[in-house]
């Protein structure tokens, strides 16, 4: 008589044997990279972040309480087709050069990080909004355990410029999406701090990569208020506005930016969306 | 009885002439076989692995030329002298008494008044079997050029050493038969199952299949017998206790290790 639950048993038992030489190596493989992948990205400072992960979260939402007085500011300029603001016409003089220096930027949802090199010299106080700047300070001052964190950030701040000094030898950024929580509030911190344009372009361009596109549009307009010539966070704003159903928003804004500013990639973005509309 | 049951009988190990296929390498064998028993030789030696079909082939042949020739096939070895000489002595002259103190010698000494006379043929299958001394009585005899042999034995390194020592002089012709290839093995499967109208079941044999056979066997068509035979017996069995595992168009790889690991071609 034939056993036949047995020979089930042992073929699987013999199927296994036979694979886990597979699984090993492919397994150690897929460590391996990984372990690449990680040493890659910016791994330090992430080890760090985790342990102050608890306090960075209650300044990411001091942020939305700040945030919200700017975005009434600023969201105006682009989607009100109104006249452009100050904000738009004071860099005015520096007209057309912005579109230009992006070139190498231009894929918009791949950001360059070379900023981060220039943190400390870039993010002139001229382009800030004087209201907003005012409420910055009273936030930190109200915030009791900021000188605290200070030597925190000042430890951390080293590790990212060299680990940022690398990623711009590679020539490329990986931002593993189950670390981005954490540099996002990182940066998001160091905003606060250098309140670069910069920054806030790129925080808005991770959070649009996030699918966060309510944040990223507040964080385009965040930047716009510091730097109305950047087409990138002309680009992240319309983008979101898309992708929240907002499209006729998103069409005027580029065409207010068009305006004064000369951008392909700006002006191919619209044809598209006035295309399929 | 069940079909699969019925499948099962097919690869069961037995040697009946018409269930003969030709095989690639067989059929050139056979062609080959038969043409050294139409030359004048003295002994032809037929071997191989046991499993590569020699019994099968020696039957087929013996088959196929007593209607013309005067073949005669001894399947399992006469192990006593007495009892191996009388039969070939009515091999030789069928029509006559046997002498009642038929010996070795007197055996030689009838051969040698038949010398032009008569020529026999004679197949020995599963020759390792007999002892040296026989196997060097044979010879003997075969010099008379009465009875040509055909000697079929399994090649092991010791049967070698007899192949050499003792036929080396006097064997003019030697056949190896072999392991088939992968195409063979699926010749041979797909045959026997068409050759009892088992049409489908020939199809729901796929290349993959044929070719682990073919590994798990080496090609071996008794081993092969084996393998198929437990393999319907595993289909057997799910018939009857779960359809559905076996309701698949095709054979499933699956199967036929199971069937190895029961064999021990294979271990968990
Ligand atoms: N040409 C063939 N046709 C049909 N069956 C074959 C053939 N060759 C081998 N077989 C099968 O393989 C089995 C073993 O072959 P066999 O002749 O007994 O091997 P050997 O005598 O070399 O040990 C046989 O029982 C038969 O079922
Ligand atoms: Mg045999």
């Amino acid at each position: 008589m034939l056993e036949i639950e047995k020979l089930e048993r042992e073929w699987r038992r013999y199927k296994l044997k036979r694979l886990s030489p597979w699984i090993l190596s492919v397994s150690t493989l897929l460590l391996v990279s990984i372990a690449y992948l990680l040493w890659l990205d910016t791994d330090k400072p992430l080890i760090a972040d985790k342990n102050i992960q608890t306090t960075e979260k209650k300044e990411f939402s001091g942020y939305d309480t700040i945030e919200k007085p700017v975005t009434k500011n600023v969201s105006r300029t682009p989607v009100s087709n109104s006249s452009p603001s100050t904000n738009l016409s004071e860099p005015l003089e520096k007209v057309s050069q912005p579109s230009t220096q992006k070139k190498d930027s231009a894929v918009i949802l791949n950001p360059d990080t070379e900023f981060l090199n220039s943190f400390s010299d870039s993010g002139s106080p001229k382009n800030r909004s004087t209201s907003y700047l005012r409420k910055m300070k009273e936030h930190n001052s109200e915030t009791s355990s900021y000188k605290n964190r200070q030597t925190v950030k000042a430890k951390k701040e080293k590790v990212l410029t060299d680990s940022s000094k690398k990623e711009n030898g590679s020539g490329t950024l990986i931002i593993q999406s189950s670390k981005t929580n954490n540099t996002l509030a990182y940066l998001i911190k160091r905003f606060n701090e250098k309140r670069d344009p910069k920054l806030a372009s790129y925080i808005a361009q991770s959070l649009y990569k996030k699918a966060n596109y309510k944040e990223a549009v507040k964080w385009s307009v965040m930047a716009n208020s510091l730097d109305p010539s950047s087409e990138d966070t002309w680009l992240v704003f319309a983008r979101s506005k898309v992708k929240l159903g907002q499209k006729e928003e998103a069409i005027r804004a580029l065409r207010t930016y068009l305006n004064q500013y000369t951008s392909k990639n700006v002006k191919s973005f619209l044809r598209s969306l006035e295309q399929d509309r | 009885m069940s079909k699969y049951r019925k499948l099962q009988s097919i690869f069961i190990d037995r040697i009946e002439v018409n269930q003969y296929i030709g095989l690639d390498t067989s059929i050139l064998f056979y062609n080959k076989l038969r043409e050294s028993i139409k030359k004048p030789l003295k002994m032809i030696l037929l071997y191989g692995k046991p499993g590569t079909g020699k019994s099968v082939l020696i039957n087929k042949i013996y088959h196929d030329t007593k209607e013309k020739k005067e073949v005669f096939l001894i399947s399992a070895p006469i192990q006593n002298e007495e009892e191996f000489i009388k039969k070939l002595y009515t091999f030789v002259l069928p029509k006559s008494t046997l002498p009642e103190d038929l010996t070795y010698n007197r055996f030689i000494d009838i051969c040698n008044t038949l010398k032009d006379k008569k020529h026999i043929t004679v197949l020995l299958d599963e020759a390792q079997l007999y002892p040296p001394s026989m196997m060097e009585k044979i010879r003997l005899i075969s010099d008379t050029r009465v009875i040509k042999f055909v000697v079929s034995l399994h090649k092991t390194e010791k049967e070698d050493v007899i192949a050499k020592e003792h036929f080396q002089s006097r064997i003019w012709e030697t056949i190896e038969l072999k392991n088939g290839t992968v195409h063979d093995t699926q010749m041979y499967i797909q045959k026997k199952l068409i050759q009892q109208n088992y049409f489908e079941v020939s199809n729901m044999f796929r290349k993959s299949n044929f070719r682990l056979i073919h590994k798990l066997t080496k090609g071996n068509y008794r081993e092969i017998n084996k393998l198929i035979f437990t393999l319907f017996e595993i289909y057997d069995h799910y018939e009857t206790s779960k359809p559905s595992k076996i309701a698949h168009l095709h054979i499933k790889n699956r199967f036929i290790e199971m069937s190895a690991l029961k064999l021990g071609y294979i271990h968990a």
